[in-house]
């Protein structure tokens, strides 16, 4: 049924009277039917019974009763010290590494802008990207490695690391899977920016110029407001993906040493599938799942802001 | 202000040489027209001026210091660009006091600088507005404005109103004269609209494929254009240039083509047997304006040819008329000929003093 009434509404929508005629209204709701339900039985199905999950102690076995424990997840997760931990750690590791990606991304982006390699250096550059994280994850893991690690050698003939291993060291162990995700992920930044900087007016930079501004001026007075969105959209990228990263910590360290980079995907995966505390996991996810939409919303309106520039136009003087 | 010269200057991007030997001098406080078509060099040229474009090869000094290796910024010039080049997030003050900030002055002078310079071009209730706010005429003058508040040494317009509509084109030409007069600032505008060259400028630099043809005085330029091509590109109808081999007769020159023959006056008579034109050939340019059409044949109107097509345009009209294989165009008072059909013969007349001798292998004009 909603299938015959979208097959109709397509055939309006092709009518020879006006090709560019939008569809409508009547038709919207029966041709966006099916890819709704299609994400409905995807994403909102599983996303209800997670929520049923956390207000339950999930039954292990095939037929098991889940047992209706109330807020108990709830609470326990709040005076749980190391879920907050976990969130600490876990907020160091995503700010550090945006902040790096973004910055490092628009710098690389510039850069590449002004090469006349350009294409050429976009395709080596884009060759950390096409990677699986948990195999990056294993690459690195040799490089950090104790016995025969490059990264482990330099350090230790530089003399910047007295004892121990990198990914051994609860000190440096984090930030050497921040150098990994830079490594893979400033590239994307870069290329999103690079199409921003494209989009960046020249005439504009040569007026800034001849009003006499230097060349670090004019990049924030025309460049940046142009590649804003840009980069709004790899923070949001960036952020998203690292809230929810786990590959990287899974290959190198496994939360170690001493928790050191337990983040807190890597706590609810260990309550969820090492302890199969299921239901307590599932809370835990519910609380990651809301801070991201509440980034994400943040990040969005601030874009929408932006693009929002009231455009009303007054009678016309010449 | 400053004087403006270009010594030996040349532009190439790459294998395309844009901007072939250029010198040209341009006087302190003159309103100097690059005019030309598209592709011929004199974007180069005014982006070689603002520090934009790298000079390839000479030198261009203003105000007798060259200044070949400074930074746009340090050049105290000032360029209002064809797409206005205004910062879309600021408001019409901020863009205007963009300049001034950047050169650390005062706020309270800032204030008074853009109040005035908004002032003098009637655009001091748009100040809070932002670009989008504003229509094209308006973004234009806020655009000028921008240069307007800085006093620098010299000003360049890139096709400032060429996306104007017609009727304020005209209002602007009046209005940019008017304000370059004021300040008397050096000014070097571009376009490829004659009539803004003839209009504004005290003196036009005419290119053609990056080589400078002719700078004179409009007035000069249309009455003694260098050469054929200046001749044809300024006047509108352009020149009629008819193909004529020079012969003696009766003791004197004549042009001699299959369908008419003209008296060439004496005193270009001497210029051209002096001016060795290869094989004889020449080129005669005479004005739309400057033949006279009757219906009937007679001594003042020797030419024939038949109407191809006839242009009214208000008070006058254009009557193109096919002579053999060419075609001439004729600018006549309306009501000249009666029949105006296709094909119906018709005869010019013309002034010897307004006629035009060229080389037909070189282009150059021969004058007496």
């Amino acid at each position: 049924m909603a299938v015959n009434t979208a097959a109709r509404g397509t055939s309006a929508g092709v009518d020879p009277s006006g090709p560019n005629k939008p569809t409508p209204r009547r038709y919207l709701a029966p041709l966006l039917l099916p890819a709704v339900i299609l994400l409905a039985l995807l994403s909102i199905y599983p996303f209800v019974w997670l929520i049923y999950m956390s207000f339950n102690a999930v039954g292990l076995a095939p037929g098991a009763p889940n047992e209706f424990v109330g807020f108990d997840n709830w609470s326990r997760m709040f005076s749980d010290s190391q879920y907050w931990e976990s969130w600490g750690i876990l907020a160091k590791y995503s700010v550090v590494s945006m902040v790096l990606e973004v910055g490092l991304g628009t710098l690389l982006a510039i850069l590449l802008n002004r090469s006349k390699h350009e294409k050429l250096l976009i395709t080596i550059l884009l060759m950390p990207m096409m990677m699986a994280p948990v195999v990056a994850g294993l690459l690195w893991q040799y490089l950090y490695n104790g016995t025969f690690g490059w990264y482990f050698w330099i350090l230790r003939s530089l003399g910047l690391l007295d004892e121990g291993t990198i990914l051994g060291s609860s000190d440096i162990a984090l930030w050497a899977i921040v150098a990994v995700d830079v490594w893979e992920w400033t590239p994307l930044v870069a290329l999103i920016v690079l199409s921003g900087l494209k989009l960046v007016p020249q005439d504009q930079m040569e007026a800034s110029w001849m009003d006499g501004a230097g060349p670090v001026r004019s990049f924030f007075q025309v460049a940046l407001p142009a590649i804003k969105g840009s980069l709004m959209i790899a923070i949001l990228l960036r952020f998203m993906d690292n809230i929810r990263i786990i590959d990287h910590f899974i290959a190198l360290t496994g939360g170690g040493p001493a928790n050191s980079t337990k983040i807190l995907p890597l706590y609810l995966y260990e309550q969820s599938f090492s302890f199969f505390e299921l239901g307590y996991g599932a809370s835990i996810a519910l609380t990651l799942l809301l801070v991201t939409i509440l980034f994400g919303k943040l990040v969005v309106n601030r874009f929408e802001e932006r693009e929002e520039n009231p455009a009303k136009k007054d009678e016309e003087l010449v | 202000m400053a004087a403006l010269t270009f010594n030996n200057v040349w532009k190439r991007y790459d294998q395309v040489e844009a901007v072939k030997n250029l010198n040209l001098d341009i006087r302190d406080g003159e309103f100097l027209c690059l005019l030309g078509p598209s592709g011929c060099g004199k974007s180069s040229s005014l982006r070689m001026i603002a520090g934009l474009e790298f000079i390839s090869e000479g030198e261009i000094s203003l105000g007798g210091q060259r200044i070949n290796e400074l930074e746009p910024r340090h050049r105290d010039i000032a360029m209002v660009f064809e797409s206005y080049a205004l910062y879309p997030q600021k408001t019409v003050y901020d863009n205007m006091a963009n300049p001034l900030r950047l050169r650390k002055m005062s706020k309270d002078e800032i204030d008074r600088r853009v109040k005035e310079t908004a002032a003098i071009l009637e655009i001091e209730r748009l100040l809070g507005r932002r670009p989008s706010q504003l229509s094209g005429g308006q973004k234009q003058r806020v655009a000028i404005g921008r240069c307007l508040v800085r006093e620098p040494k010299a000003f360049l317009f890139d096709e400032p109103i060429a996306h104007l509509d017609a009727k304020l084109r005209a209002r602007m030409r009046g209005e940019l004269k008017h304000i370059q007069k004021t300040l008397g600032t050096t000014t070097v505008y571009v376009t490829h609209d004659q009539l803004e060259g003839m209009s504004m400028a005290d003196r036009i630099a005419i290119m053609r494929d990056g080589v400078l043809q002719q700078v004179a005085t409009p007035h000069e330029i249309f009455n003694r254009p260098a050469n054929v091509w200046v001749a044809t590109f300024i006047g509108d109808p352009p020149m009629n240039v008819l193909n004529a081999e020079v012969q003696t007769a009766d003791g004197g020159l004549v042009a001699r083509a299959p369908e008419y023959t003209i008296a060439i006056p004496d005193r270009q008579a001497a210029a051209l047997s002096n001016a060795r034109l290869t094989d004889g050939k020449v080129q005669i340019g005479i004005r739309p304006e400057a033949l006279r059409l009757s219906q009937t044949p007679d001594a003042a109107h020797p030419i024939a040819g038949r109407i191809y097509a006839v242009q009214p345009l208000g008070d006058v009209e254009i009557v193109d008329v096919r002579v053999g294989d060419e075609r001439i165009l004729v600018k006549t008072e309306l009501g000249t000929i009666q029949n105006e059909d296709i094909d119906v013969p018709v005869f010019m007349g013309y002034k010897p003093e307004k006629l035009y001798f060229f080389d037909a292998v070189t282009g150059e004009a021969v004058y007496e």
